[in-house]
């Protein structure tokens, strides 16, 4: 059933050639940007990169950009109505979408951090061998986490909370405070090594990280009982 | 099959109004049940309370002795306003739907053949008009294997021969033993629908008898459309239905011609009761052998049909102070054709 349920939001992404245009622009910026750390011979442009307009922006931009394009860009009741009017139970049509959005958001982000991560990789990056598949990694697990977090963005007043969310990340989520622990910002920044979130250690802002994606997955559709 | 039990609950329609249900009490277990009433009445919230789509905060709702939420697959639910997963192909949502409800494999054309929409199959559902978009919902509900039907306005946003076909195919659902709730502002679409009448007025629901939406102040009314080319050619079935005792007047007008009717009469007849009156047409049509192409009954309009509302007042008055007069009943109004 949650297959059937998952074919609407899969091709509604596939076939909205219009929802590709912000994924598609973020794409060329990251690699733009990486390209260009490569050829002012940044030592260690894999890792300014990664820590800096990647985690700052491509990362949340581009799960923004998936949601918004699975969801139908009107919020997460609306983007099950459909199937809910032919007879499917809400939460797990809701199940389906986010579901959906985690799993192209981890994709998109894992293969573009490797991509930023090979072409703007310098002499004083580590080793490219262990580099890459950290990267990968990092990326799909930072961007189902955020895709997680902009679906329960999404499932609150009619999807408008959606870029509310991402403003909240952008001001919260970058900080050592208590709130950067519920955003997936600070736990990325660690984990590309840069400063601890709330002082914990890489380990922890990974789990973290599988946490709010688990968390934030349930809301969503625990917030979807109705549609 | 459809029961609900002292059932309050809230909708919120597309403009932020609410719709709501008061302590509604029904219950219907095959047929056509038509529910007359506007939204703000508490038809949205009494389909979407029946259909599992909003919470009953009081009182229960139960669809063959479950919950709506647990029935899901027993129940087609066509609200006005349709969506339809908007990435997919007509053909793709009509197995979509198959599927859903755990239901045998059907080619989609049988399915949309059930309004004649065969044509739709490949179309992309974003392409669809509102109306087109409508038809292919009603289709998919109509050819679903659902025990329960419920629609919002039936007959609105069709086009063509759709409506007929709309009748039809729900005439033959609730003969074949589902439960047909429908709702609707239009009187003349309930009584074309309904084997039996209700009413929502601000909530509060109530049943009607079928003859009530056609019998008003001044009885019955029925129109006659005879085929002839001019009113004289009628005056045979005119005087026939003069000589009959039932009916109370006759009035003869030429009718606005259609690609169908294009030569013909129509004969307002009027009476104290529709039976009687409608006997006597039958009667005079076969004295005077007069081609009868069309009968129409009149209906009233909504606001006449509209239950009386009782308030309960915000204050309890003292005891010493005596009980207001009973309201006098509102008249019956005039029944228009």
């Amino acid at each position: 059933m949650m297959l059937v349920l998952a074919r609407v939001p899969a091709l509604r992404l596939l076939r909205t050639p219009r929802a590709w245009a912000p994924l598609l622009l973020w794409t060329l910026a990251a690699v733009v940007i990486a390209t260009a750390a490569r050829s002012t011979g940044s030592a260690s442009g894999a890792t300014h990169v990664m820590r800096g307009s990647f985690a700052f922006l491509v990362l949340p931009l581009v799960a923004y950009a998936i949601v918004g394009a699975v969801i139908g860009g009107a919020g997460l009741q609306q983007g099950i109505r459909g199937v809910v009017a032919l007879g499917a139970e809400p939460r797990q049509a809701a199940l389906a979408s986010v579901g959906v959005a985690v799993a192209y958001a981890m994709a998109a982000c894992g293969v573009l951090a490797a991509l930023v991560c090979v072409l703007a990789h310098g002499s004083q990056d580590p080793p490219l061998a262990s580099d890459l598949p950290t990267s990968l990694w990092v990326g799909a697990l930072g961007g189902g986490a955020y895709a997680a977090y902009f679906c329960a963005g999404a499932a609150i007043w009619k999807g408008k909370l959606r870029g509310v969310f991402l403003a909240f990340d952008w001001i919260v989520g970058g900080g050592a405070g208590f709130g950067a622990l519920f955003t997936p910002r600070g736990h990325v920044l660690s984990l590309l090594g840069g400063l601890p979130c709330a002082e914990l250690s890489q380990r922890a802002s990974s789990a973290l990280l599988v946490v709010l994606l688990a968390a934030y997955a349930a809301l969503a559709v625990a917030l979807t009982r109705r549609a | 099959m459809i029961a609900f039990t002292g059932a309050h609950a809230r909708s919120k329609l597309a403009d932020g109004k609410p719709s709501l249900l008061k302590g509604v009490t029904l219950s219907w277990d095959g047929g056509v049940l038509a529910v007359l009433g506007t939204p703000a009445d508490g038809t949205v919230a009494l389909l979407e309370a029946a259909a599992g789509l909003t919470k009953v905060r009081a009182g229960s709702v139960a669809i063959a002795g479950h919950a709506p939420a647990a029935s899901r697959t027993r129940i087609a639910y066509v609200p006005l306003a349709c969506t339809l997963p908007d990435a997919l192909r007509v053909d793709e949502v009509c197995d979509l739907a198959g599927q859903l409800r755990g239901e045998p494999a059907q080619a989609p054309a049988a399915r949309l053949a059930v309004l004649g929409l065969e044509a739709l199959a490949k179309r992309r559902v974003r392409s669809l008009s509102p109306g087109e978009s409508r038809a292919v919902s009603l289709a998919l509900a109509l050819s679903s294997k659902a025990s329960v039907l419920l629609v919002d306005e039936p007959l609105v946003g069709l086009d063509g021969s759709a409506p007929a076909r709309v009748i039809e195919a729900l005439r033959e659902r609730a003969t074949a033993g589902a439960a047909v709730l429908v709702t609707t502002a239009s009187v003349r679409d309930a009584t074309r629908l309904g084997d039996q009448l209700g009413v929502l007025t601000q909530g509060v629901f109530g049943h009607l008898p079928a003859s009530r939406a056609h019998v008003g102040a001044s009885g019955a009314k029925l129109r006659v459309v005879i085929g002839a080319e001019s009113a004289p050619e009628i005056a045979p079935f005119v005087a026939a239905l003069s000589q009959e005792a039932a009916v109370a007047s006759v009035e003869t007008s030429t009718y606005v011609g259609t690609r169908i009717l294009h030569a013909a009469v129509a004969v307002v007849v009027s009476g104290a009761e529709l039976l009687e009156v409608a006997r006597a047409v039958a009667t005079a049509a076969a004295r005077s052998d007069a081609k009868v192409l069309a009968i129409e009954s009149a209906v009233l309009p909504l606001e006449a049909l509209r239950r009386p509302v009782v308030v309960p007042a915000e204050v309890t008055p003292r005891r010493d102070t005596p009980a207001p007069p009973a309201p006098p009943a509102p008249p019956a109004p005039e029944v228009g054709v």
